[in-house]
This record gives structure tokens, C-alpha cells and sequence, in this order.
């Protein structure tokens, strides 16, 4: 998404990253990303039940094939996920386009965690709802 | 227009992670993106 960095600059979208991790590693995603973005931290995950983020089935968390695809992508990459213990793995997350008000111009809650809106979809609606 | 799923949706906060508290209410921008995470791998 930071790639569209400039266009939702000009329209006067703001884009906001939220994770419920420690904020270490919040810090350490948006300096590995080299990101624009805002990060927010909602540890308590109460933004996460209000926009009503639930949780994955084990089984689609673990084993769904484009689950699988992508881990086997990342280590062919030489990439390896930095798991701990005690991480939620099977916390979903999801897009939105918020309007200030609190109304929602756009949303996507996951249903698994292969279950990503594409980036350009996301774009669309916003440039869409701020009237571009 | 999709309903907002509360009336909270603006009030709601978040930590900056520099510093300070977020809510949707305050943005600079009328709009806002807001991507939620899962885990950070």
C-alpha cells in the first residue's frame, strides 16, 4: 500500500496500521516496511471486537493450502516467521475506510487469515468515498 | 454507505506507537485506511 503513498496523500487519506503486538515489534514491522504509515497499537483488542474481528478456526490458521503456500513462499525467501508462544495466531484482522463521523465507507473482515481485500481494492474505495 | 458496527467507532483509542492516543474522531484527514494486523511474524 505504501506504494500509493502519494495518491491518498493528495486526496487527503490517512492510512492507519493496528496491530495488538507488543509495540517493539509494531516498531520493528514499520522500520522493516520502511512505512509512511501510522501504527497503532490496540493491545486490550477492543477495536478489533468492534469492527468485528474474530478469530480463526485452527484448522484454516494452520493448515488451509494458501496458508501453507504463503510460509512456503516466505521460507524459499529465506524468510522465516518469528513465532513466540504466546502470540494469538489465530486473531483475525481486516480493512476498513472510516470516514471521521465513525461512519464506514468500506470494510473487509477477514474470514481466514488467507482472506486478504486486495490492496488496489481498498484504494478504490477510499479515493471512491472521499469523492475522487 | 456501510452502517457504522457501533456508535463508538470515532471514540474508540489506540496507542501512538511513538506516543500520545489515536481515535478515528480526531484524523487530520477526513478518511482514513485502517488496516488491522494479525500477528507479527
Amino acid at each position: 500500500m505504501a506504494r500509493y503513498g502519494q495518491e491518498l496523500e493528495a486526496a487527503d487519506i490517512g492510512v492507519f496500521v493496528v496491530g495488538f503486538d507488543e509495540f517493539l515489534k509494531l516498531r520493528d514491522l514499520r522500520d522493516r516496511l520502511e512505512s509512511p504509515f501510522v501504527f497503532l497499537r490496540d493491545a486490550p483488542r477492543s477495536a478489533y471486537l468492534a469492527f468485528g474481528l474474530g478469530r480463526a478456526s485452527a484448522l484454516r490458521t494452520y493448515l488451509h493450502p494458501n496458508v501453507l503456500g504463503s510460509y512456503a513462499r516466505l521460507g524459499f525467501n529465506g524468510h522465516f516467521p518469528r513465532l513466540s508462544k504466546n502470540q494469538d495466531r489465530r486473531q483475525l484482522g481486516g480493512d476498513f475506510v472510516v470516514h471521521r463521523t465513525g461512519e464506514i465507507a468500506f470494510s473487509h473482515p477477514e474470514r481466514g487469515p488467507e482472506d486478504r481485500a486486495p490492496v488496489r481494492t481498498i484504494i478504490a474505495a477510499a479515493l471512491a468515498a472521499q469523492g475522487g | 454507505m456501510i452502517d457504522s458496527p457501533g456508535p463508538d467507532i470515532k471514540t474508540i483509542s489506540f496507542e501512538m506507537i511513538d506516543r500520545g492516543v489515536f481515535r478515528i474522531g480526531e484524523m487530520r484527514q477526513g478518511l482514513g485506511i485502517i488496516v488491522f494486523l494479525r500477528y507479527i511474524g
